[in-house]
């Protein structure tokens, strides 16, 4: 059962004689639904113009005014941190809501961020790249001739040093790494005649290499 | 002297059924509740308030030694009344709390605080009184009598009623409100036995 007045009693002893005139508080009634009608009471109230008359609370409940003064000062002070609570939830609330909109944000720059690096290299003017195209491929046929040219040599040394010498420059060997790629997507036949078509003077130089002229 | 003592009932049942009440009605996220059955705005405790009120001084002591049972009595009045629980507060001189005690069969005390402002301001006023240069020691005892008889404080007790069957309650819970249910009790149940 709940506590109340007349089931529950408290006793206080204070250390000390009885202060003169000092009477026990009077035995009172207060629960739910009396604290409900307080608060009804005192939260309606214009305090700009309002006062609480305290003395006629105190009639209307039956009850001390120094009790209904304390419960009024909780209710004030439960329902403040309520509404803190509340402004507090609402704050956060807010902040989620914003995250998400941020969040979507960058979920819809980074959907659209490929296709604005395609507008951009789309944008770039036609004219620099064309040169560069142009350029580019000025470079690689020279390299490519050089290339050419290199290998001839190096066939030739190769046949002769696939022997004697395993170890090459490892920049000739880079460099014919690449163009031997390129060579052998190209037919073995070009092999062949490019093999063939090497100069005389190489082929003599190799001779007199071999036999050691 | 005026202490008032309101007691929260911790039991996790007032929270369950706070829970199916948010569940069944209208939401309420928005309007403060404070709903009439003296329960926290939360909705966690529910609150009691003992208001039957005995004051013990020590001249009086003996006349709580040599008859108990109407001392025990002295707060009720009418015939048949049933007294279940009884609260012993003690208070040093200065109205400071000392100590408390609950007798009961239903309900177990759990912890206590105690909110006394004005005591605060008492202290002041004891303080300023005796800045005044009363050297008259009938004087001091006077404003120290009245000092006491001023003690204005809020005492608080958290209790714990008898654990029941929650299981009607418990169904439609989800495993992090459960858990969290547990370690509540589990934390009570601490306390009980600390305080065994």
């Amino acid at each position: 059962m709940i506590m109340n007045s007349t089931n529950t009693v408290v006793y206080i002893k204070v250390k000390g004689r009885r202060p003169q005139g000092f009477l026990d508080p009077p035995k009172f009634e207060w629960n739910g639904t009396k604290e409900r009608q307080l608060w009804t009471m005192v939260s309606n109230l214009n305090y700009s113009q309002d006062q609480i008359d305290w003395q006629n609370l105190s009639k209307i409940f039956e009850t001390p005014e120094f009790f209904l003064k304390k419960r009024t000062y909780k209710l004030f002070a439960e329902h403040l941190e309520l509404l803190q609570l509340q402004l507090e939830k609402k704050r956060d609330l807010e902040k989620y809501s914003n995250d998400q909109v941020n969040e979507g944000m960058s979920d819809l720059i980074h959907k659209y961020t490929p296709t604005l690096q395609n507008d951009n290299l789309l944008n770039v003017s036609a004219s620099p790249l064309t040169t560069e195209r142009q350029d580019s491929e000025e470079v690689e046929t020279e390299v490519t001739n050089e290339a050419l040219q290199h290998l001839q040599t190096s066939k030739i040394l190769n046949i002769h040093k696939k022997t004697s010498d395993s170890e090459n420059k490892p920049n000739d060997k880079l460099d014919k790494d690449g163009i031997n790629k390129e060579m052998e997507c190209g037919s073995s036949d070009d092999d062949l005649s490019s093999s063939l078509s090497v100069s005389k003077s190489a082929l003599e130089e190799a001779l007199m290499d071999r036999l050691q002229f | 002297m005026n202490v008032t003592v309101t007691v929260y009932d911790k039991n996790v049942k007032y929270r369950l059924e706070e829970n199916i009440k948010n569940n069944k009605g209208p939401s309420n996220d928005d309007q403060p509740a404070y709903n009439n059955e003296s329960k926290s705005t939360d909705g966690s405790d529910y609150a009691m308030f003992p208001t039957n009120i005995k004051y013990i001084f020590e001249d009086n002591n003996d006349e709580l030694v040599d008859s108990s049972d109407a001392a025990l009595t002295a707060g009720i009045d009418k015939v048949g009344d049933e007294l279940e629980n009884v609260i012993i507060v003690q208070l040093d001189e200065s109205g400071s709390l000392e100590d408390i005690t609950l007798i009961s069969d239903q309900y177990e005390l759990l912890s206590h605080r105690t909110n006394s402002l004005s005591l605060e301001e008492n202290q002041m006023r004891t303080l300023s009184s005796h800045g005044d240069d009363k050297s008259n020691d009938e004087e001091e005892e006077l404003s120290v009598d009245s000092d006491r008889f001023r003690v204005d404080s809020d005492i608080e007790l958290d209790v714990i009623s008898q654990f029941c069957d929650l299981s009607p309650f418990l169904r439609d819970l989800s495993l992090n409100d459960l858990i969290k249910l547990y370690v509540t009790q589990n934390e009570q149940l601490q306390m009980l036995s600390n305080s065994v």
